[in-house]
């Protein structure tokens, strides 16, 4: 008997944890989609007042908003790789980190590949039109997240309730 | 016949209806019915011994 209680607490602590860690994981998108495109208007503003070399810009926009490191992972490579690889490289190493999905890293990695490349003008073009892209993944995300998040916690719980009938 | 049976199917029952409840709230109607025969399923499943076994009974009351 025992045995079983211990089981069945096991199996509803299991299903509920998973319930809530998926809950978690839309939170944390719509967080950091939100932080991504803040730093993005820090970037704007370090590059169109600030004139700062990219390198410096990215760090100090890593320095300021927490993206996981996703801009100074950017910096470290931009020397060796050169800007459009530094980006995708960075991008792809952190989109886990970041639980963003493929639509997001796509956005952002387009936005890597017109950076650097022209004049002020047009990179800080180029940021409003990744930021305008990300702030409707942003509006998803949260849409998502008050629709679907509550649905995977209850959800958890109730799936493990089922197991445990089912295997009593 | 054992009484708990009938509580575990109840049981079941209960939380299969309040999982078909919160996804058609939710807009996934598909995934409500799937859940709804996935719970159908698993009840028949613990009920075919209970089923055998009535068959056999009535075989052996007609003598058949």
């Amino acid at each position: 008997m025992t045995a079983k209680l211990i089981g069945a607490v096991m199996i509803e602590a299991a299903c509920a944890f998973m319930g809530f860690y998926a809950s978690d994981r839309l939170g944390k998108r719509k967080k950091y989609l939100g932080n991504i495109i803040s730093a993005m208007s820090v970037l704007e503003t370090e590059i169109s007042f600030g004139a700062n070399r990219l390198k410096k810009a990215f760090e100090a926009v890593d320095s300021m908003i927490d993206t996981r490191g996703l801009f100074s992972a950017a910096a470290e490579r931009l020397e060796k790789e050169g800007v459009r690889r530094a980006w995708a490289d960075a991008v792809s190493e952190k989109k886990a980190e970041l639980r963003l999905n493929a639509g997001d890293a796509e956005v952002l990695e387009m936005f890597g590949g017109r950076l650097g490349m022209t004049d002020t003008d047009e990179q800080i073009k180029n940021i409003a039109h990744v930021k305008g892209l990300l702030a409707e993944r942003e509006k998803a995300a949260s849409d998502d997240c008050a629709k679907n998040g509550k649905l995977y916690r209850s959800g958890g719980i109730l799936v493990g309730m089922f197991l445990i009938l089912m295997l009593l | 016949m054992n009484v708990d049976l009938i509580f575990q199917i109840a049981g079941i029952g209960i939380i299969v209806a309040v999982i078909n409840q919160l996804l058609s709230r939710a807009g996934r109607d598909e995934q409500a019915l799937l859940v709804t025969i996935a719970g159908l399923v698993v009840v028949l499943f613990i009920l075919t011994q209970e089923i055998g076994d009535l068959f056999e009974t009535i075989k052996r009351i007609f003598s058949l």
